[in-house]
């Protein structure tokens, strides 16, 4: 599917009322490769319709993703030991035009920005195959913000950062550019998907106008 | 990776007195200042025969023993660990006026619901029927595993064995707190940090290790319980009663994970007959003792009741000697004088 950034104009807030969504085409991606990549060989069912909403735009120095998915409960784990939190997450390359889908390569290693429904902020993660995700440590890469709300059974999820990278474990989004961008949903619940255990879609293009 | 040294332990259970100094020791050196750990015993102690920390732990299985790893149920705060209890002590003690109401000793406050526990919800509960009932004590930290089933269940390789003794620990940077090492672990000896949202386990006091000191519950305990060695060290202790003298056996060695921790049976006193004669059978079972206690995964429950025989048959002898005036190695070694004389680190 093609993602269009649409350019707008004047500060854009952090809010799924602003008026800039109203300018943005929703494009709806499918989530139809499920992933069981861990030591932990779980089973799960083969395959699954899922699919995610999503708008993007930018005003020329911040970039916002809005997403849109349906969850009938909302697990925000806070309480008993085994209830994994929902989670999503964008998966660009980092250094090469394309990476392989499942979180890179040694050296086509991807840039994630990883929300979580527990997390106080999403995380800026670099990963260069399974298992070798690893959450940005310094403080430059703490410059994601995000939105979030569950809702008639729906997550609604607004992830922005600067087009710029800040850190240098941040890919930089160039204006008139395309990049691939896959995206991954963990649906959460008691002893339920986290990590490698996951659903994910192809990769998708994203253009930045 | 082969490891160039592996660090053991023998617990001598015929002198745990289940005092938890051991549990307090270690609770009090790493588990009680950061946020998340209240439910964490790296070290604790429970009663035998008894449902263990946490709950059941022992038939719930682990990375090399179950056909289906999905099976193995996450333990919970509140029905597994447990939370923390106390006794009425207040209202039973206190002889104000003429209130006798509670005069029963009960835990308060009382957790409620079907699936209440806690941690020692059981003690010194054991099984059989008076006279004859029967109990003991076992103290249990992460047993260091051989082959360390945490070690595989993880993903991400957060979780490693130390090359330089054998240490198993929890890498915290690399850790995203999946939990499969929780499932991984047969022994339940891993925990998860809920507030920290990463797992944590005993890491053998390594930084003690390192400075050649013996590790806090070992070094604590009243009891003088545990032997602390390498097992390539020879003139250890830990080698001369896991190997030498063949006193100390593995806890559950079916679980395949090769633990590094292991137990020398406890004696127990001869049973009742009917009539209230004494009997020359213990009253702890040798089928209970061989259910908990082996050296090998292939083992049968009737050879490992056998080794157990044969354990308490090699000590009572070293003991008839000294008691005849000879000298013996084995029983100068479960004597210790001094720490130097359990912990060679």
């Amino acid at each position: 599917m093609e993602i269009t950034a649409v350019y707008v104009t004047g500060p854009i807030a952090l809010d799924p009322e602003d008026p800039a969504w109203d300018k943005v085409p929703e494009t709806t991606v499918n989530l139809n490769k499920r992933l069981n990549e861990s030591g932990a060989r779980m089973s799960f069912e083969a395959h699954e319709e899922r699919h995610i909403k999503v708008k993007a735009v930018h005003n020329g120095i911040d970039i916002f993703f809005f997403y849109k998915w349906d969850e009938n409960e909302a697990k925000i784990a806070a309480g008993d030991y085994p209830v994994f939190p929902d989670a999503l997450a964008m998966q660009i390359p980092f250094l090469t035009v394309e990476s392989p889908l499942c979180m890179g390569a040694l050296h086509e290693p991807v840039n994630i920005i990883f929300w979580r429904s527990d997390l106080p902020m999403p995380e800026n993660i670099v990963a260069g195959g399974p298992g070798t995700a690893q959450t940005s440590p310094d403080a430059a890469a703490l410059n994601i913000r995000h939105y979030q709300t569950w809702a008639d059974r729906v997550w609604s999820v607004i992830l922005t950062r600067p087009l710029a990278a800040a850190s240098e474990n941040q890919l930089s989004f160039e204006r008139r550019a395309t990049y691939r961008i896959a995206f991954a949903n963990w649906k959460g619940g008691v002893d339920a998907e986290r990590g490698g255990h996951k659903i994910v879609s192809e990769w998708q293009n994203l253009s930045i106008q | 990776m082969p490891v160039k040294r592996q660090i053991r332990m023998v617990a001598d259970l015929n002198k745990c007195l289940g005092c938890h100094t051991c549990t307090m020791a270690c609770k009090t050196m790493w588990t009680d200042r950061n946020r998340g750990q209240m439910h964490m015993y790296w070290n604790n102690v429970e009663t035998q025969p008894g449902m263990g920390y946490p709950k059941n732990y022992e038939t719930q299985g682990g990375w090399f023993n179950v056909a289906d790893r999905n099976s193995i149920p996450l333990p919970n705060i509140s029905e597994a660990y447990g939370s923390p209890w106390e006794y009425n002590y207040y209202e039973v003690l206190q002889t104000d006026g003429d209130d006798t109401s509670a005069s029963e000793l009960v835990p308060s406050p009382e957790p409620s619901g079907s699936g209440v526990y806690s941690s020692n919800w059981d003690e010194d509960v054991g099984a059989g029927i008076f006279p004859n009932s029967y109990y003991f004590y076992l103290p249990r930290i992460c047993n260091h595993c051989t082959d360390p089933p945490c070690v595989d269940a993880c993903p991400r390789q957060a979780v490693y064995k130390r090359e330089e003794d054998g240490i198993v620990l929890v890498d915290q940077t690399r850790c995203r707190g999946y939990h499969h090492c929780v499932k991984g672990c047969p022994y339940k000896k891993i925990y998860y940090n809920p507030e920290e949202k990463v797992a944590q386990k005993c890491i053998f006091c390594y930084p003690r290790i390192e400075e050649h000191k013996g590790n806090f519950c070992a070094t604590q305990c009243v009891g003088r319980v545990h032997h602390v060695g390498y097992a390539e060290d020879t003139s250890s202790s830990v080698y001369k009663l896991i190997n030498k003298w063949k006193v100390a056996l593995r806890l559950h060695p079916e679980f395949k994970t090769e633990p590094n921790v292991f137990y020398i049976p406890p004696f127990s006193p001869p049973t009742y007959s009917s009539t209230g004669k004494v009997t020359s059978t213990p009253r702890i079972p040798f089928e209970v003792l061989a259910r908990l206690f082996g050296d090998t995964p292939g083992q049968s429950l009737n050879q490992r009741a056998d080794r157990v025989k044969e354990i308490f048959d090699t000590i009572q002898s070293e003991r008839n000697k000294v008691a005849s005036g000879g000298n013996s190695e084995l029983i100068e070694l479960l004597i210790p004088h001094s720490e130097t004389d359990r912990i060679q680190v």
